[in-house]
């Protein structure tokens, strides 16, 4: 607990109190947390991992290899626990793991540049100057966060990322970024007892309320919205989640002691407490030189040990049909291999990863032909994948929010859930 | 490969082709034989290809070869390199003549029914034809022609474009080598600002009327003109980057001329902060705030601080960025492109383009753009412009056993090459806007282009910056995307683009000159207020901007750290000297500026309105530090000083907000200092009120109102 409790201070009593002056203070919404610290986290809430690989992951040689091909590099495949399905040899523990995970092999994706990219990836949509669309995280946050009255931190937690905008659905759905170390920055009130920040709270009350009756747009009551989420943060148990040194010396050890192990056990932590959707970075893949040495040194022993170490934590702990396990970059990687040894920027035929969620594991969906460079089944786009976590977190894919300038806006850019996935 | 021996005759002429062993009556002989059959034509172009997919997989590309077999940093050349260079600068020739053949075959036999593709595929060819010629040059004539690497930019100076303008830089050279104190003595250019009030009085007259004429078209009525108070801060934050403090913002609105605002933004062009506010506005978008490889901010800055101090043309200060030599420490200058030059050059080519012209060429790098007329050879022909420079490791001239990162010329005199989509290799040739740039005499490639950027009345050079002031001053651009102004995107109000262009480049690119007419014309001087004459206007929903208020923005983080320095003249807690303060703020900035680590050194600005930036401002050292009643701050005076509580309720409100305190405001704020005097009384109840001050002053800046510029 980062707040000090003051003696005949309770957190409850804090919190009723400026509850009491909320009627004149729009800055301050806890109506809604009134009772929350009294309520813990459900059991089998639904919740999506993304492990986003910034930069754009070759999955030529970690998904879909391609032995005897002129592009297939020099890694070989090997068996998984999936029957028939065979990924890296530098991947030995994620394969141990397969039969709750599965891979989609005939994504075809029409953005090879780093910003539009990742842009298409979170959103499904390509990028357009008129809508700034919600990364699906945010959609997320916006269809589950209201309905988890116990959650006390935001519904969408970006782990060592950018993550992206909430875009239509607005600043009480964008991301919150944090690092992977556990602290959050500037939570801690210091010397500031909670009568005092209630005092200044109060007074701040009065000055947004001025500002926001004065019309000039969104921003201002935006910026109150925030600030309540602040303030919420502030005063909640659920920080403790954030701390991944509170787990024992094994699980940390199987996760790694590496920035992205510990993103991702802080995701598991999170899930725990009823994050509905958490985004965890793992960067560093834009290799347009050396991508074989830089591969198997650095990032796919991280990446393997991470992924498993996941999946093993959540089948043991009995969630792993509850979390949606999605493994996406902006791209990927060209299946020729450049001058440099490098692949470059490539999006017309690789592979995501998916797993968990109740989905239909332990299979490859779609293919693509012998040298890698192009999809010789039905292809599959961002809109589709996101389809499918929706549909493993009971979201229905129905839903059309509406931009700000009045477009219907479908979720998922009305894509489908993969069929052989959902079963 | 299909059919190898059907056609050995073929194979035969093909590999002397490549061997470069062919006759003259031998290529004859292949022509009649690839025009004839058909077969023989699908045999010759997969062979070509293949051929063609070799080469450049064994690093014979262009770019590459020539930077390692060509020395042109020291004399010892090694004398076996020429050879290989020669041979496979051959190899590229015949390749390129076999590649342009392919192409005219594939342009008149197979592709006729689609006339966009045969129409791209016929430029290509024809640009491809006087290649095998050109490129019999040897790799003697390659060195002879290298530019040697020059210390500074580049030695020729600029290219004078409009000899009819009387402004600026004597020497050039002098700007990456001396320090700010070189620059002291005023140019003619950055002499007027007081003189130069009413010069665009017809400029901003014809504006306005154009602006009007839109009101009236879209039937809506524009927000009343902003209260002086509104109006002075948000031109202190637009031009000099932070707010005013009490002091100025009493001052303007007691001064009772009718040009006041006008006066106030010739005061502010003459200040320091402007010099420092946009050297910090075009190194973020220069290189971006996360500091990425091979830049030195420092050096950049100084050379950005001395072109805005001098208020040089904003052409020459592109020309010196995008044709920068040397290293980044004796050339400020040269940080844009050893941030960028990665990766063949992509990422020079596209921000080049999207920071200086506000085109999006990215996309076009692998396709044809679906939206617009923007084709692949087009982007390429753009890239290879940028493939005349490179990083070098060059002996450093103080100590010749250490290696320094520099900008080095390459003279490419043949073509570059990319792979389109289906596997084709083709030629690309430097050129800008369909115009073909070939070195001539001392100036390189990219000082031929700097010059076709700024060739003509109304060049989109000179259109993009108007675009990104216009934007930077109004809240919004006259494209939905301030740097997409592609053929596809609309513009909102095309003549005042296209005026406030002729008029910036006629007069010789003068930013200033610039930042007046936009700081007088009638928009800038609404409220920011929405009215019910035109709540539709609201570019926040997709709509297109009418300027019929002013639109609010969100303070850079930049922005923040110094006006919060400026509220709370607390300025000595971070540093004695300036460049203390300096260092502090990128220190501090860091939090909110997350690399994604990609070959663009693209970066998220986590600076956002999200819940980082509000814990920031609630509990942070600054906002803490800024705040202590003690050693000078603003609330050690105020709180000293002998006013009326009232008084300094006033005084905190003025500081922070640029304004009086509202009744509510006061009433809070008195009951809050009540609430803490309780039954205090004399030196106690004195710091009770103090605490009540700073706590007012705490939300104050904490509120939307200061962090947003309205």
């Amino acid at each position: 607990m980062l707040l000090p409790t003051p003696d005949g201070m309770s957190r409850r009593h804090f919190m009723r109190h400026m509850a009491a002056a909320a009627a004149t203070i729009p800055t301050l919404d806890f109506i809604a947390h009134l009772n929350a610290h009294a309520a813990t986290a459900k059991k089998n809430q639904k919740a999506c991992i993304l492990m986003w690989m910034g930069g754009g992951p070759p999955t030529i040689d970690i998904w879909d290899l391609k032995p005897g091909s002129k592009n297939g590099g020099e890694f070989k495949p090997i068996d998984t626990a999936a029957k028939g399905v065979q990924i890296s040899e530098h991947m030995p523990k994620t394969a141990a793991q397969f039969d709750n995970l599965s891979i989609v092999r005939s994504m075809s994706t029409r953005e090879a540049d780093h910003g539009r990219g990742r842009y298409y990836m979170h959103t499904g949509y390509v990028p357009n100057p008129t809508v700034v669309h919600p990364v699906f995280g945010s959609v997320v946050s916006h269809e589950l966060t209201a309905k988890r009255k116990e959650l006390e931190v935001p519904g969408f937690i970006s782990i060592g990322g950018g993550a992206g905008s909430p875009g239509y659905l607005g600043q009480m759905n964008a991301p919150f970024v944090v690092d992977n170390n556990g602290r959050i920055r500037n939570a801690d009130m210091g010397d500031i007892t909670p009568q005092r920040m209630d005092q200044r709270l109060n007074m701040l009350g009065v000055i947004e309320k001025n500002f926001i009756d004065s019309k000039r747009g969104e921003l201002p009551a935006s910026h109150k919205d925030v600030y309540s989420k602040a303030v919420n943060l502030m005063t909640s148990k659920q920080m403790e989640a954030f701390q991944v040194d509170k787990e024992d010396a094994k699980t940390k050890e199987l996760y790694g002691a590496n920035p992205f192990g510990r993103s991702l056990l802080m995701a598991r932590r999170l899930v725990e407490v009823g994050v509905p959707f958490i985004e965890v970075e793992l960067g560093g893949w834009d290799l347009h030189a050396n991508v074989f040495n830089t591969l198997k040194t650095q990032r796919l022993p991280t990446l393997d040990q991470g992924i498993a170490a996941l999946t093993a934590d959540l089948k043991q702990r009995g969630m792993i049909n509850d979390v949606t396990l999605v493994w996406m970059g902006e791209f990927a990687r060209t299946p020729r291999i450049n001058q440099d040894t490098g692949r470059d920027h490539w999006a017309a035929s690789w592979s995501t990863m998916i797993g968990g969620g109740g989905l239909k594991n332990g299979q490859a969906v779609g293919a693509t032909d012998a040298d890698g460079i192009a999809c010789t089944t039905k292809t599959y786009q961002p809109g589709d994948i996101w389809a499918t976590v929706a549909h493993a977190m009971g979201i229905p894919t129905t839903i059309v929010h509406t931009s700000k300038n009045g477009r219907p806006m479908k979720i998922a850019n009305g894509g489908t859930p993969i069929a052989e996935l959902i079963g | 490969m299909s059919n190898w021996n059907q056609h050995p005759e073929l194979v035969e002429l093909l590999e002397l082709l490549i061997e470069e062993r062919l006759s003259s009556a031998q290529f004859a002989q292949l022509e009649s034989l690839v025009r004839s059959d058909a077969a023989a034509r699908r045999f010759y172009i997969e062979y070509m290809d293949l051929h063609g997919t070799l080469h450049w997989n064994t690093a014979a590309s262009s770019d590459r070869f020539l930077p390692e077999e060509v020395d042109f940093t020291c004399d010892l050349a090694p004398a076996e390199t020429a050879p290989i260079g020669r041979s496979r600068y051959k190899q590229l020739a015949i390749a390129t003549a076999a590649l342009g053949l392919i192409l005219a075959v594939t342009v008149t036999v197979f592709n006729k029914p689609q006339n966009q593709v045969a129409k791209q595929d016929n430029n290509a060819s024809q640009q491809i034809d006087p290649a095998p010629q050109k490129n019999s040059t040897t790799p003697n004539d390659l060195i002879a022609n290298s530019t040697p690497s020059k210390g500074g930019m580049s030695e020729g100076g600029p290219v004078e474009l409009n000899p009819s303008r009387t402004n600026h830089t004597d020497d050039p050279n002098s700007t990456s080598k001396n320090d700010n104190t070189a620059f002291v003595v005023q140019t003619d250019n950055s002499k007027p600002s007081n003189a130069a009030t009413d010069t665009g009085a017809d400029v901003v007259a014809y504006v306005n009327d154009q602006l009007r004429q839109s009101w009236d078209d879209n039937e809506i009525k524009p927000s009343p003109r902003a209260e002086d108070s509104e109006w002075v801060r948000r031109a202190y934050l637009d031009t000099v980057g932070h707010i005013p403090t009490g002091e100025q913002v009493k001052a303007f609105v007691a001064d009772k001329r009718a040009d006041k605002r006008a006066r106030l933004i010739n005061t502010l062009l003459d200040d320091e902060d402007y010099i420092r506010n946009w050297t910090t506005v075009w190194a973020n978008l220069l290189i971006g705030r996360s500091n990425p490889r091979e830049v030195n901010r420092v050096a950049l800055e100084k050379f950005l601080r001395n072109s805005f101090r001098q208020n040089r043309g904003w052409d020459d200060v592109v020309a010196d960025v995008i044709s920068a030599e040397g290293t980044p420490e004796e050339n400020g200058a040269a940080s844009f492109l050893m941030a960028h030059l990665n990766n063949e050059a992509v990422p020079a080519t596209a921000i080049t383009a999207k920071l200086f012209l506000c085109q999006q060429m990215q996309c076009t790098q692998c396709h044809d753009h679906p939206f617009n007329d923007r084709r692949q050879d087009e982007f390429w022909s753009f890239n290879s412009i940028f493939k005349e420079v490179k990083v070098i490791d060059r002996p450093r001239a103080d100590n010749p056993k250490l290696n320094e990162r520099a900008l080095a010329n390459v003279r490419l005199d043949g073509p570059t090459f990319y792979e389109t989509r289906n596997g084709l290799m083709k030629a690309a040739y430097p050129q800008f806007e369909g115009t073909r740039i070939a070195p001539e005499g001392e100036q390189d490639l990219r000082g031929g282009l700097a010059k076709l950027m700024s060739e003509g009345d109304a060049p989109q050079m000179a259109r993009a910056f108007v675009n990104r002031m216009w934007m930077h001053f109004l809240g919004a651009a006259f494209t939905a995307q301030v740097d997409d102004m592609g053929p596809h995107a609309r513009i909102s109000h095309p003549q005042v683009v296209d005026r406030l262009t002729r008029e910036f480049v006629r007069s010789g690119y003068d930013v200033k000159q610039l930042i007046r007419w936009i700081t007088q014309s009638e928009p800038y001087q609404l409220s920011s207020r929405i009215t019910s004459g035109n709540t539709v206007d609201d570019p926040a929903t997709g709509n297109e901007a009418l300027f019929s208020r002013a639109y609010v923005k969100t303070m850079t983080v930049e922005q923040v750290f110094d006006s919060l320095l400026i509220a709370t003249d607390a300025r000595e807690l971070f540093g004695s000297t300036w460049e203390a303060v300096e260092q502090k703020r990128s220190e501090w900035l860091q939090q909110f500026v997350m690399a994604f680590g990609t070959d663009e050194n693209d970066e998220a600005d986590l600076f956002d309105g999200s819940i980082p930036q509000a814990l920031m401002m609630m509990n942070g050292e600054l906002v803490q530090l800024s705040l202590q009643n003690k050693r000078g701050t603003y609330l050690e005076k105020v709180a000293h000083s002998k006013q009326s509580d009232d008084a300094k309720i006033e005084a905190v409100a003025l500081a922070t907000l640029s304004r009086k305190p509202t009744p509510q405001e006061l009433a809070a704020v008195r009951k809050l200092i009540r609430d803490h005097v309780g039954q205090k009384r004399g030196p106690e109840a004195q710091a009770a009120t103090t605490a009540g001050l700073q706590d007012l002053f705490w939300a104050y800046l904490n509120s939307n109102e200061f962090i947003l510029i309205h």
